[in-house]
């Protein structure tokens, strides 16, 4: 995170060195506690929702990987969610492969399918991964649609509960849990692996692909690097949201959920840890309080009837307003608030400038 | 006989909105995803007009085709323009978000209703008979208006001083406007005639099928003959849209229709893994690293 | 007046926008006018939005308008109905979610105006929470409704189709009216039930010496009709039977007769306006709904009203269907009496009689083996050129429910 530097927050100063203040580490104990605890504090409904998250997490986290620090854009991730969901359900049904065979099965197909999308789009600048992308995620959705209707009469693949020792996958507990550790462990290797070699290359094609090429970095195959990670990723997250959910169907893979996992980056804080996760949080969260706000504010019929497009509707204003106004996305947003009581104490002095 | 003439009406559909499309990336460097929600918006608005009026259908088309242009350039002028120097993916996001946002108005007013639109617009129903097919009236229109649409605008670039205007602000915009060209005032209008496609798209569909919420994935397929093609080239607009379209229906009539879905996307696929530029598009995208 | 201005179709969309604009947040959500006391508590998960919700969203519409006037008038023994409309976009995932906020929300019945990939979760909420669960609007009847051999105590079917029956009227009508030189053609959705609407003609008529020249399952988002048209037009079908949503008819009709085509097409939905808009006269509707308008069904009217009171988007003769379910659910609860359990509404609804007012052909009568009904009633309906009006081929036949 560039910004550091310029960021004079001690969350900053915080993850940069290896050891956290006092009243980080208290934070960090009474969150975590909350999260072990939430099975037995949530309703099944919250939980489920909490699941969500975890998996917004690890997908919004890959995409971030590409998105915020190559630079590059992929309008296919909800294909490729796809093929982590499919192949988990092809070899559930067809193998009875147990949960961590599949988890790597379907990784390893995410990584292959983003080396063969990522390959030709790489010398090339801007659009053209964006497009191709799109590409594929059409034609993984196509494709998973026709798998559907040949092979499951177009309903759906029910994805069996799976042995994970002595617990099932399809505990909701049990799943919560193993969601959420996955969701720790992404974070825990995306946070490292920018501060590794790799990582920092990355930043380097990022921000000044000449200069890096210079130094020794090859823009090429870094941005492909990339891609093939975060397709691997994206994969995973799909399979995961295939046990999760006990059922894949091809309608839950839509275009709109690209632009979700596009939302949760770009509103969450680009090129940011925490910004990928609250972006993912607070996606995942906005329908559902969109809907209990409906529940609670008196509202016409039409509202409540037409609930997902006002729950569409909102979406998209959020997007273009963080698109317009807070670029840096709500990470972005808490620093300009608190820096609110100060600006107006010293009037004049205009925030430290952030790195573009 | 007539699967020739189904790849021709397919592909003059497709010629429609890939033409927008290629205007709108050529002139401003944006991939508008919200093209083919302002295809459903065309419709629409043409609905509305015919419903409100009832004028006669040509008058309805031509009053839409105005609106629309106003609306393509409020779109660049209001949304685009204060991002269009930000990283490239905030302006594709941009016209994500306002598809979504034109869409969810669509379905809240009109609902999900099937409308149709010839009902509405009483067309004419003439056809000919020409070597053994029918040839219809409003097919007919649609080869026509598509080809027209294409050489006013590929012809208007070369020959026309606003064309020049806009090849300069798109090939460098900073000295285009040292030179006193605002590229603002060249880009609003172009966004406007790029609708123009997309409205004339949303009648013939709306005409020839129906007009609902959901035409807008319809819209988003203009996308692939247009990338096939070569985003950035017209030379590459009518092969392109061809050979999608061909792909398309040779592979409903001869295969099976639930794979003529997949069929444009695989051709975009190849077409992009071997020549990433598109059919007739110039490599100048490539990087100089 | 100013709510036949709303009414008036052309006028329609921009009314609604006014409307829109007008109604600013006052309106509660649930409206309990007339009814007091402890209410009766329905839930109801729907095919409200999503492409091709159409042809389900004026059920939930008609049913919600139906409960509302019940409401209006006092209530049923006494007590209100509360509802709880949910939305599932014919998606198996949201269709899952919903059944288990239904379940939690403790209702005495659960009904269901979707499609059929979102039934599983339904059926297996209904079986463990023990709530009764009925099919209602233009959903299709489970299997589990029906006597195969016996129904299963908890579900129940009030809606308009019944697959087997409903196959088994299209193929006789066709086996009828076109004669034995003409090629039948099959046009599908490719979607499951749709699928195994195509499936199942083609045996049929194939047990009945008539092969099927051509058999078509196309996509959803379709653009371009014409080479599924040139396919039938090759094939030399002067006959076409077709099984799913609304939306190919017209598509695959408008193409084929811009190619030439000559044949007729038997659809299964019961759109009457859109008979209307078409014009064609030889495209057949064959439905277990009465066509309102067309018949001058004297309950439209009732149907208008009470539509205007929940600010119903679609046209009073598009209602009728969930209106049905309306008309049931009030029997039903009437006759569990108060206070109701689910356990105690599940065995009064296994002995039910309902008269469907003239909506469907006949009662829905259901026994303890049958939670259907023991007839399936048809109509077809055509647009007469020379009449310029619908007119109706064929009055109420019966297909006894095996």
């Amino acid at each position: 995170m560039t910004s550091d530097a310029a960021r004079p927050t001690r969350s900053a100063q915080g993850s940069r060195g290896r050891f956290l203040a006092l009243w980080q580490a208290v934070w960090l104990i009474a969150v975590l506690a909350i999260i072990v605890a939430m099975p037995w504090i949530a309703s099944a409904f919250w939980l489920g929702i909490l699941r969500s998250c975890a998996i917004a997490v690890i997908g919004a986290l890959a995409l971030n990987i590409l998105i915020g620090y190559t630079g590059q854009i992929s309008l296919g991730h909800g294909g490729l969610m796809a093929l982590g969901a499919f192949s988990a359900a092809y070899l559930t049904n067809t193998f009875d492969m147990p949960f961590v065979g599949v988890l790597i099965v379907a990784s390893a197909l995410g990584g292959i399918v983003g080396l063969i999308a990522g390959l030709p789009g790489v010398r090339l600048r801007g659009l053209y991964l964006a497009v191709t992308t799109l590409g594929v995620h059409f034609a993984v959705i196509a494709g998973a649609t026709l798998y559907q209707s040949k092979v499951a009469m177009g309903t759906g693949f029910r994805i069996p509960s799976a042995a994970l020792g002595p617990w099932q996958t399809g505990d909701g507990r049990v799943m919560y849990y193993v969601l959420m550790l996955f969701a720790a462990a992404v974070t825990v290797f995306t946070a490292n692996l920018l501060r590794s070699r790799v990582g920092r290359a990355w930043i380097a094609v990022r921000d000044r692909d000449l200069a890096a090429e210079a130094m020794g970095v090859h823009a090429a195959r870094t941005k492909v690097e990339a891609f093939v990670l975060t397709s691997a990723l994206t994969a995973l997250a799909g399979a995961l949201l295939a046990y999760n959910q006990r059922f894949v169907s091809v309608e839950a893979f839509s275009f709109s959920l690209t632009i979700q996992y596009l939302a949760m980056v770009i509103i969450g804080g680009m090129a940011s840890i925490p910004g990928s996760i609250l972006g993912a949080f607070f996606i995942t969260l906005l329908p559902p309080a969109i809907e209990w706000l409906v529940g609670v504010i008196p509202t016409p019929d039409t509202v409540s009837t037409q609930l997902f497009y006002v729950q569409e509707g909102l979406f998209a204003v959020l997007l273009l307003v963080f698109l317009y106004v807070e670029p840096r996305g709500l990470v972005g947003l808490w620093p300009r608030l608190r820096a609110i009581p100060s600006r107006l104490r010293k009037r004049g002095r205009l925030p430290a400038p952030m790195h573009p | 006989m007539q699967t020739v003439a189904n790849v021709v009406l397919l592909g003059s559909l497709y010629l429609l909105l890939a033409t927008g499309f290629v205007l709108i990336y050529r002139g401003s460097r944006v991939m508008n995803l919200a093209y083919g929600d302002t295809m459903a918006l065309g419709a629409y608005v043409i609905l509305l007009v015919a419903m409100a009026s009832h004028v006669n259908w040509t008058l309805a088309v031509l009053l839409a085709l105005v609106i629309g242009v106003l609306i393509g350039a409020a779109m660049y002028w209001l949304f685009v323009r204060p991002v269009q120097d930000h990283p490239v993916y905030v302006p594709i996001l941009v016209t994500i978000a306002l598809g979504i946002l034109i869409r969810t108005c669509i379905s809240l007013v009109f609902t999900s209703q099937n409308r149709y639109l010839d009902e509405v617009l009483q067309i004419p129903k003439y056809s000919v008979s020409l070597a053994h097919l029918q040839i219809n009236f409003i097919d007919a229109a649609l080869v026509g208006t598509a080809l027209a649409y294409l050489l006013v605008v590929a012809l208007g670039l070369r020959r026309t001083s606003f064309g020049i205007r806009m090849e300069a602000v798109a090939e460098n915009a900073d000295l285009a406007a040292l030179r006193g060209i605002s590229p603002a005032g060249v880009l609003a209008p172009v966004w406007g005639i790029a609708m123009i496609g997309a409205v004339l798209a949303g009648f013939f569909i709306g005409v020839r099928t129906t007009v609902s919420p959901d035409i807008w994935l319809i819209g988003l397929k203009g996308l692939t003959p247009a990338l096939v093609g070569g985003l950035s080239s017209f030379r590459g607009l009518v092969p392109g849209c061809l050979l999608v379209a061909a792909t398309e229906v040779l592979t409903i009539q001869y295969i099976d229709p639930v794979l003529g879905e997949v069929a444009p996307f695989l051709v975009m696929l190849a077409v992009l893994w071997v020549r990433p530029w598109g059919l007739a598009g110039k490599p100048e995208q490539i990087a100089r690293v | 007046m100013v709510s036949h201005w709303f009414q008036d179709k052309s006028r329609m969309p921009a009314a609604r926008l006014l409307l829109a604009a007008a109604v600013s947040g006052v309106t509660p959500v649930a409206v309990q006018a007339a009814a007091q006391g402890e209410p009766y508590s329905v839930g109801l998960s729907g095919y409200i939005t999503g492409p091709g919700a159409a042809d389900h969203a004026p059920s939930v519409e008609g049913f919600r308008a139906y409960i509302e006037r019940v409401n209006a008038r006092g209530g049923i023994n006494g007590h209100p109905v509360k509802l709880s409309v949910l939305d599932d976009r014919a998606e198996p995932a949201r269709g899952a979610d919903n059944a288990r906020r239904l379940a939690d929300e403790k209702h005495h019945l659960v009904t269901w105006a979707s499609l059929s990939p979102t039934y599983r979760p339904a059926l297996a909420s209904a079986e463990e929470s023990g709530v009764p669960l009925m099919f209602i609007g233009n959903a299709s009847c489970p299997d589990q409704a029906l006597p195969k051999p016996k129904a299963h105590p908890m579900v129940f079917c009030a809606s308009s189709i019944l697959i087997g029956p409903d196959l088994e009227f299209v193929v006789q009508y066709a086996l009828k009216l076109a004669p034995f030189s003409t090629k039948i053609g099959l046009l599908a959705a490719d979607i499951p039930i749709s699928r195994f609407g195509a499936d199942t003609q083609e045996k049929q008529f194939q047990s009945a010496g008539r092969q099927v020249a051509e058999k078509l399952a196309l996509p959803l988002a379709t653009s371009d009709y014409g080479p599924a048209a040139t396919r039938f037009l090759s094939a030399g079908v002067g006959w076409i039977n077709q099984w799913g949503p609304f939306g190919q008819v017209v598509g695959v009709l408008r193409a084929a007769r811009s190619q030439g085509w000559k044949g007729t097409l038997l659809s299964s939905v019961p759109f009457e306006n859109e008979l209307e808009k078409i014009r064609d006269d030889k495209l057949l509707l064959a439905t277990a709904v009465a066509f309102a308008k067309t018949v001058k069904h004297p309950g439209l009217r009732e149907i208008e009203e009470a539509g205007r009171a929940i600010g119903a988007t679609f046209q009073p003769n598009q209602l009728t269907a969930g209106w049905v379910g309306g008309i049931v659910v009030e029997a039903a609860l009437k006759a569990c009496g108060w206070p109701c359990t689910p356990a105690q509404l599940a065995k009064a609804m296994g002995t039910l009689n309902v008269d469907t007012q003239g909506f469907f052909g006949g009662p829905i009568d259901w026994t303890p083996e049958n939670h259907a009904r023991s007839k399936a009633y048809y109509q077809v309906y055509r647009w007469s050129s020379e009449k310029g009006s619908i007119v109706r081929e064929l009055d109420w036949t019966a297909i006894p429910i095996r």
